[in-house]
């Protein structure tokens, strides 16, 4: 893993595509203190998650997860945004890249344009809009999306009258700020940095080159991502399911999948990955929006290999009726006159019909850019068979150039939480490559002393913001500044045309000085992306940033009262005078930092334990790894090859030896952890050999184990084995030639009480299967098999298998077949649901696909560290999309089969992506605690332990007086410790009860009753 | 847990209280007041944009911003009843 | 722990709406741990009253506050203005408490809670009986297990013709507290403990023997 040493290392890393991947890598990084120079092709941030309504199988709205993120990375000082740009050469080496970067002019100045969208509203000229997938029009000036980081809009320069025709210039007349710039042109520069991390993302199959599917021919005939853009409430019909052809909602609607993949002959060869739990997802969220809509999917295999996957198709199918249709449509038509589409299809039967629907959806699926080779030649990496980036299975986020990184899509095709877990990972193999440049490219900024206004009368300065005409058009801002003049409290009161523009923060600035303001409200817009801004502002000018509050009277009011004026001022009064009650009782917070002890743990000595460990080694912290049994190498001593034929024995050897080489990893093996204390930043563990150390950070990587079937026979005969033990016959030479291997799939998988799928066993048996054909053509080889689970570019070997001859029968769960074993000979009668009969073989050999368990230390663990587990057992992260291996319990992280069944690549993905993690907490000497937090007050407390119960934390704790103590450092400031507290002993930092109480009564000063 | 307390919360009441007051009519030109309590991360932001893309709702609905709807207090909920909000909305 | 449970609002609000002015006093201890009368409960009980008097047109006027504990006479210090201000007081205390004020004070003190039983906390919001302080603990002999406070009929040789499958024949819910004890013994390897007969209990320390007192001379103040 070790790169070309060169001797110049910088402390910056170049990042192209600012999807979720990409925006992961950079926080990561960013936090950790690397410059981040972000390469955006389009005019944000976001990528494709931004495009979907909600995700899978939780449900979650994808924006309100997104959307915070690109706030934080807009807003990082040590990420700066390139859009409209991309990477067109790269010299140099590992640790010290020269890249050539070529920005497209954007005509809108970052600095002026405040985002008010004045010239939106005015500019003439109608285009169709693309991220709305065509379904709606945009302007020529815009603004992506209405998230979009920057917020700055952009001129399209191929719409723009003026630019294509030389008049016009409305929104220069109209622009408040003169943010426009006709004048912009093309730029190229040059960014040195230390490493480079490629995150392009995907584009998505064209439909219409399959024209049987008539997408482009009938207007009913949506693709998968205009579904998305149809859910969204913030899409073209507004969240209201409508077919576009008129607008009527639909009844019956049909999803078509593997539009584009697993089609070598017309299409793409591979399984996008996703398609099968997006159109669930789809016909779930759609059946939530509309009780009436019938979804059917119409499918070829059910690809629900993910994490509680198989149980939210059960939930899809049994709750909310979606049927699911295993049969190809052939051809789609238009009904004359109904707009309606006839499906042709054959049913299980073999019996053609014709159905109609309402509208049909097509699950499109994940393609690389158009232009990745030539990206790929620009970067100077390997592009594999199908134009993605070439990895293997044991560096699954290294290019084949050194120093230059792989996340998400380009990678190949993968779902979210595996995007955003290569982010870490690549943000942590960034970290090994320069660990010792962090911190050189990036500037800290100098604040004056903060003026201690503790003892002093609230003298509040209110500021209203017009926001151009955003708010000043519904809402009379002078009336609102003069009426809350009057307010108690209020020592200054006036409007501003745009408060976070330079001028008006400036302003801001003075005003404080001259009033001696002590508090300071902002009445704008939205306080979840512009309090940090106004926040910093105030702190320059001497307040501690917790003496803020931002009024949103443009989102929450002038926007959704327009043309009402008189009740609009009205209401935006209110929301100011709640918040000058509320600011009148703020108090100054003060944030504490604690010290980090910068040396990681890690639990569990498997592949995705050492990967971890040597990760977090390199990048320059010892590492205590603790593996319970006498030697390392976990399940993976027992597997010798992964599917696409690398060998996982010398892989697993290297592994052990390296760890043992390395000077800062410690080994504990025969030992297990017999008690933790501390927090995150200062654990200090004891292992049951007596051993201990203090560290800051920790790993779970304590794997899974295999299933140990009794089924099939599996305990009465030899003949009957396991793909591992089957593995390991061919490693050593399969005896005699031209036998009969059987192979039965999902034997304790994907039923109760074991329902979910093991992921491992398709490529196993497929792999094993491969090998017996390879090694022994008159062997054969029959697959007994409920849905064939080769995701993403494993499609390939499934290929290659039938194309060996390999036999797959598939049969129902209800159905499954009959073993029996006489003699020497097996004799398997199974229902062949494909060919709709019974079948009848004998075989030599009979091979059980076992899966995997949840490793039986997962209880003791869980427990131990308070970490929760799914229905089945494994390991529960703190986010099923967004934080992939992060613990809800802050400094633990989770990698490998601790967490999910999951493949070898995907292991080492996820254990780099752990220590990605993990390292950049240990990156810093110290940590600062939030702001906002519970306060908790010792002598109100009378150790009920309903805090320590309700917290999903863990910040209430016992101590060593035996009473209830609060740990601040990992507070998130939920508050549930002060709903649930009947002593009122919790109170958060501004939100206190006082300030709420105080909230609620200024908005009801004009009903109030009895208090 | 022992099958006591397993019993316990088996047993625990259900059934409705009666209400306090009888149900009135309701006067045509009534508008509602009523005050939502609303989570920063995900409720407060479902405001925002239906800010943004300029969806028109009662001017008597105002938004209080809690850090998480775990925030909530019986006495906040009290509080704006006794002080005459009609209805509250805690989203999260 | 005692433990409490609020009465119905019906039947507090008949206790205190002819009065003017009136405190709703929580007590933090015991029955805050229980989420029935601490500050917090007696806060919103207090909001809950004057919704009702707003409801019914009466004038009453309500407010809140609360001690450490009602069963202390130090604690009551601080709220002692406040108490003389009103002319009733609910409070939310266990029976203890109403009963300490009330000798306190020369105004109607009515209680908010009905005490239920010493318990323990099972789990958030569960509480079961454990003890029922009889006076004179068994629990050595019994393996921890006390047939008073969970013996529906207080057998002291048991169980009972009505146990069944381990469960009293009072509610299949409820577990036989002999057989609990049987098991427990047995777990412990003291079977031998079962066989001999516990002799009649002495109730005298009980509430049979009247209201009971306890003076330790060592810590009381002489004067």
């Amino acid at each position: 893993m070790n790169e070309k040493k060169n001797n110049v290392k910088r402390g910056s890393v170049l990042i192209t595509g600012g999807g979720i991947g990409g925006m992961q890598a950079a926080l990561d990084l960013a936090d950790s203190g690397f410059k981040v120079h972000m390469i955006q092709k389009e005019s944000s941030i976001g990528g494709t998650m931004a495009m979907l309504d909600k995700t899978f199988p939780t449900g979650d709205c994808s924006m309100c997860m997104i959307s915070p993120k690109m706030v934080e990375v807009g807003r990082h000082p040590n990420i700066d945004i390139h859009t409209l740009s991309e990477v067109t050469a790269v010299e140099g080496v590992p640790g010290d890249f020269q890249v050539t970067v070529k920005e497209q002019p954007r005509y809108v100045s970052h600095e002026l344009c405040t985002g008010c969208g004045a010239c939106e509203k005015k500019c003439p000229k109608l285009v169709v809009n693309d991220f709305e997938q065509g379904l709606s029009k945009r302007k020529a000036i815009f603004s992506v999306l209405p998230q979009a980081v920057p917020h700055t809009r952009v001129i399209d320069p191929d719409a723009c009258i003026y630019l294509q025709r030389g008049r016009c210039k409305a929104c220069e007349k109209f622009c408040p700020t003169d943010a426009i710039l006709f004048e912009d042109t093309e730029k190229e520069y040059r960014l040195d940095v230390g490493a480079i991390i490629l995150s392009p993302g995907l584009a998505r199959y064209n439909p219409e080159i399959r024209g049987e599917l008539g997408f482009g021919r009938w207007s009913n005939v949506v693709t998968s991502i205009q579904f998305e853009r149809i859910l969204s409430a913030s899409g073209p019909f507004m969240g209201e399911i409508k077919r576009p052809s008129d607008e009527r909602h639909p009844r019956k609607v049909a999803w078509i999948q593997c539009v584009g993949s697993r089609d070598p002959r017309n299409a793409n060869p591979w399984c996008s990955s996703v398609c099968c739990m997006y159109a669930t997802k789809q016909a779930v969220i759609a059946k939530e929006h509309d009780g009436a809509i019938e979804p059917t999917v119409f499918y070829m295999e059910m690809r629900a290999f993910g994490k509680d996957f198989d149980k939210y198709v059960d939930r899809a199918k049994n709750q909310y009726g979606v049927t699911y249709r295993r049969a190809m449509v052939s051809d789609v038509r238009q009904e004359p006159g109904t707009d309606n589409l006839i499906l042709r299809y054959a049913k299980e039967d073999g019996a053609l019909v014709d159905e109609s629907y309402d509208l049909v959806v097509l699950s499109i699926g994940f393609q690389p850019h158009p232009d990745a080779l030539e990206f790929s030649h620009i970067f100077g990496i390997e592009p594999n068979l199908h134009r993605f980036a070439k990895t293997t299975q044991f560096d699954p986020v290294d290019t084949t150039r050194p120093g230059i990184y792989v996340t998400g899509t380009f990678q190949g095709p993968k779902d979210i939480p595996e995007t955003v877990a290569q982010g870490s990972a690549v943000a942590g193999r960034s970290m090994a490559l320069l660990g010792e440049a962090r911190g050189t490219e990036i500037t800290e900024v100098e604040l004056p002393p903060e003026l201690d206004v503790r003892e002093e009368e609230a003298r509040v300065g209110v500021f209203v913001c017009h926001c151009g005409i955003n708010i000043s058009q519904s809402v009379d801002v002078k009336k609102v500044a003069e009426d809350i003049s009057r307010e108690p409290g209020v020592a200054y009161s006036d409007d501003l045309m745009y408060a976070c523009a330079p001028d008006g923060q400036e302003k801001i600035k003075e005003l404080i000085k001259e009033h001696h303001l002590n508090r300071v409200i902002v009445a704008s817009c939205t306080p979840r992306t512009h309090a940090p801004l106004f926040q910093d502002t105030i702190r320059d000018a001497g307040l501690n940033k917790y003496l803020f509050e931002l009024a949103d009277i443009r989102e929450q009011c002038s926007w959704c009262h327009m043309g009402q004026k008189e009740v609009a001022t009205r209401k935006a009064t209110d929301i100011v005078r709640m918040n000058v009650a509320k600011t009148r009782l703020l108090q100054p917070v003060e944030t504490d930092s604690i010290a980090v002890i910068s040396k990681g743990m890690v639990i569990g000595g498997g592949i995705a334990g050492m990967t971890s460990a040597l990760s977090l080694a390199d990048q320059g912290y010892e590492v205590h790894l603790v593996e319970k049994e006498d030697q390392l190498g976990g399940l993976a001593r027992n597997v010798y090859r992964t599917l696409d034929g690398s060998d996982v024995q010398s892989f697993v050897k290297d592994k052990i030896a390296q760890v043992k080489a390395h000077p800062r990893v410690v080994v504990h093996t025969g030992a297990e952890v017999s008690n933790t204390g501390g927090y995150i930043g200062n654990f200090k563990t004891t292992l049951t050999n007596g051993d201990e150390f203090e560290h800051g950070a920790i790993v779970v990587a304590s794997g899974g184990v295999e299933y140990e079937p009794d089924e099939y026979g599996f305990k009465d005969s030899d003949q009957v084995i396991t793909q591992r033990d089957l593995e390991k016959r061919i490693a050593e030479g399969l005896a005699g030639t031209g036998k009969h291997y059987a192979m039965i799939q999902c034997v304790g998988s994907r039923e109760e009480p074991f329902n979910y799928c093991s992921r491992i066993c398709c490529q196993d048996a497929v792999k094993n299967a491969i090998a017996i054909k390879e090694k022994d053509p008159a062997a054969s080889v029959t697959i007994f098999y409920r849905d064939i689970r080769t995701y993403g570019l494993r499609e390939d070997y499934y290929q290659k298998a039938r194309d060996l001859g390999v036999l797959f029968v598939r049969f129902d769960v209800e159905n499954k077949p009959d073993v029996d074993v006489t003699g020497s000979k097996i004799r398997i009668e199974a229902f062949d649901a494909v060919m709709n009969r019974e079948v009848a073989f004998t075989a030599d050999c009979l091979v059980l696909s076992t899966g995997l368990r949840p490793h039986p230390s997962t209880e003791r663990i869980s427990k131990q560290y308070k970490l929760t587990t799914n229905a089945d057992g494994y390991f529960l992260e703190a986010h099923v999309k967004l934080r992939p291996v992060d613990f809800p319990s802050e400094g633990i992280y989770v990698a490998g089969l601790a967490h999910a069944p999951k493949n070898v690549d995907e292991t080492v993905s996820q254990a780099l992506a752990a220590s990605g993690r993990a390292g950049a907490l240990l990156s810093h000497d110290r940590l600062s605690v939030s702001g906002i937090i519970s306060k908790h007050n010792r002598d109100m407390c009378m150790s009920c332990l309903m805090c320590m119960r309700l917290c999903p934390f863990g910040s209430p704790f016992i101590d060593e007086d035996g009473k209830i103590s609060h740990n601040e450092v990992i507070c998130t400031g939920c508050g549930i410790c002060a709903g649930v507290c009947p002593a009122k002993a919790f109170q958060v930092n501004s939100f206190r009860d006082d300030q709420i109480f105080a909230m609620i009564d200024a908005a009801t000063h004009d009903i109030g009753a009895s208090v | 847990m022992t099958a006591q307390a397993q019993a316990a919360v088996k047993g625990a009441k259900t059934e409705e209280a009666p209400p306090i007051e009888p149900v009135r009519d309701i006067p045509t030109d009534w508008e509602p007041s009523v005050l939502a309590f609303a989570c920063h991360y995900c409720a407060f932001a479902a405001a925002d944009l239906a800010g943004v893309m300029r969806l028109s709702y009662s001017p008597n609905v105002k938004i209080i911003r809690l850090p998480c709807t775990g925030k909530i207090d019986h006495s906040y909920v009290m509080r704006a009843f006794e002080r005459g909000v009609d209805g509250l909305f805690v989203a999260g | 722990m005692i433990v409490g449970e609020q009465k119905p609002l019906d039947e507090i609000w008949g206790m205190i709406k002819d009065h003017k002015k009136v405190l709703i006093f929580g007590c933090n201890t015991c029955v805050a741990v229980c989420q029935q009368g601490g500050n917090k409960e007696a806060e919103v009980m207090a909001s809950m009253l004057r919704m009702r008097a707003t409801q019914e047109g009466n004038g009453i006027e309500i407010i809140d506050s609360g001690i450490e504990r009602q069963c202390e006479h130090e604690f009551f210090e601080k709220t002692e203005p406040m108490i003389q201000g009103v002319d009733a007081v609910l409070s939310t205390a266990c029976g203890i408490g109403v009963q300490f004020m009330a000798e306190k004070y020369e105004i109607p003190i009515y209680p908010g809670l009905n005490t239920t039983f010493l318990g323990a906390v099972e789990q958030a919001g569960v509480f079961t009986e454990k003890c029922q302080a009889c006076g004179q603990c068994i629990l050595g002999e019994t393996g921890g297990i006390c047939p008073i406070a969970r013996c529906a009929k207080r057998v002291l040789n048991g169980p009972c013709g009505g146990s069944t499958q381990g469960k009293c024949e009072i509610n299949k819910d409820i577990e036989c507290a002999w057989q609990l004890i049987v098991d427990r013994l047995k777990l412990l390897n003291r079977m031998e403990r079962y066989e001999e007969l516990t002799p009649i209990k002495d109730w005298s320390t009980d509430r049979a023997g009247g209201p009971r007192k306890l003076v330790r001379e060592d810590l009381v103040e002489n004067e």
